[in-house]
């Protein structure tokens, strides 16, 4: 049983922006690599 | 959601921008990198080839430096059998020299019995000349000495003419006499009786002829001179030649101008009495 949050959809929306970030580091990363073969 | 859920969740976002951060920085400054890695790899290609042509023109050098040796080493070599060749030549040289200052001494010693015997004949030249001058003035003398006894030569000479004159004036005075004796009937020829006076004067012949006795016993000879000589009968002669006496002769007969004589045998010497033998009256 989920527990009552004052803002419940600001870590999850904190959570997909880390991913996106993530996502997004990731590309920019597989970008600078693929440069160099 | 709890509180450490909530603290993950933060700080996953912060992670998840850090990371970001990271790879936008990454893939913003890559292209830097590549052209700072081209330029690196170029330098290195540069340096590479530069060490690559440095290597060979050290190679290069090393060999000709090897081949500047082996040259070194031939001039090396050939120096050597030159220093050698020199060495052998200076010590003929020096033997040659050797020799040389030995005849050098050898004709500096001979010189020196040259000198002195130089100086030995200037002596004896001296020497001479000294004699020379004193035979000279002894020759001098000498000829002043012949000169005195030519001067004497003429003197006597003169007195010869005079005895011969004296002579002369005897001569006519023994014919005056001669004839004085004619004129008193006396024969100047005949023998004086009595003793018989020995000559006086000295007379000179030679011997014609000698006969011997059949019992060869007795020497006869025959004189060139007689009573015009003033020889007498009984009178004693003197038998001689040119190597010396020969013996004595008794006059036995005399004619004017030859006579006869015998041997005195107790007289004679070991030769026998030849023709051409000299005979006088007084030794």
């Amino acid at each position: 049983m989920s527990q009552p949050n004052s803002s419940p959809g600001i870590y999850d929306g904190l959570m997909m922006v880390s991913l996106g970030a993530v996502i997004l580091a990731i590309t920019l990363l597989v970008m600078t690599l693929s440069s160099y073969s | 959601m709890n509180v450490v859920g909530k603290m993950l969740v933060v700080l996953q976002l912060c992670l998840s921008l850090l990371f970001v951060c990271f790879a936008g920085a990454t893939y913003s400054l890559q292209g830097q990198w590549k052209e700072k890695a081209e330029t690196a790899q170029k330098k290195f290609d540069d340096l590479n080839r530069s060490s690559q042509s440095s290597l060979s023109e050290h190679e290069r050098e090393l060999q000709e430096a090897k081949t500047a040796q082996a040259n070194a080493e031939r001039e090396r070599d050939e120096s050597r059998s030159e220093v050698a060749a020199a060495t052998e030549r200076a010590n003929t040289a020096d033997a040659l020299l050797a020799e040389v200052r030995q005849e050098r001494d050898k004709a500096i010693a001979e010189n020196l019995l040259a000198a002195d015997e130089a100086e030995a004949r200037r002596t004896e030249a001296t020497a001479a000349r000294t004699q020379i001058s004193s035979l000279t003035s002894t020759l001098a003398e000498q000829l002043e000495e012949i000169r005195a006894r030519e001067n004497e030569l003429v003197e006597a000479k003169a007195e010869i003419r005079s005895y011969a004159a004296a002579e002369r004036q005897h001569l006519s005075e023994l014919a005056r006499m001669s004839e004085l004796l004619r004129y008193h009937k006396i024969n100047p020829n005949d023998s004086v009786t009595g003793d018989v006076p020995q000559l006086a004067e000295k007379v000179d012949g030679r011997i014609v002829d000698r006969r011997q006795n059949p019992d060869r016993t007795q020497e006869y000879v025959r004189l060139t001179i007689g009573s015009n000589d003033g020889l007498e009968e009984g009178m004693v002669v003197f038998i001689y030649r040119k190597d010396g006496y020969v013996c004595d002769a008794q006059i036995l007969e005399v004619s004017p101008n030859t006579a006869a004589a015998v041997v005195i045998e107790k007289t004679r010497q070991s030769t026998a009495v030849k023709r051409g033998d000299y005979v006088t009256t007084q030794l």
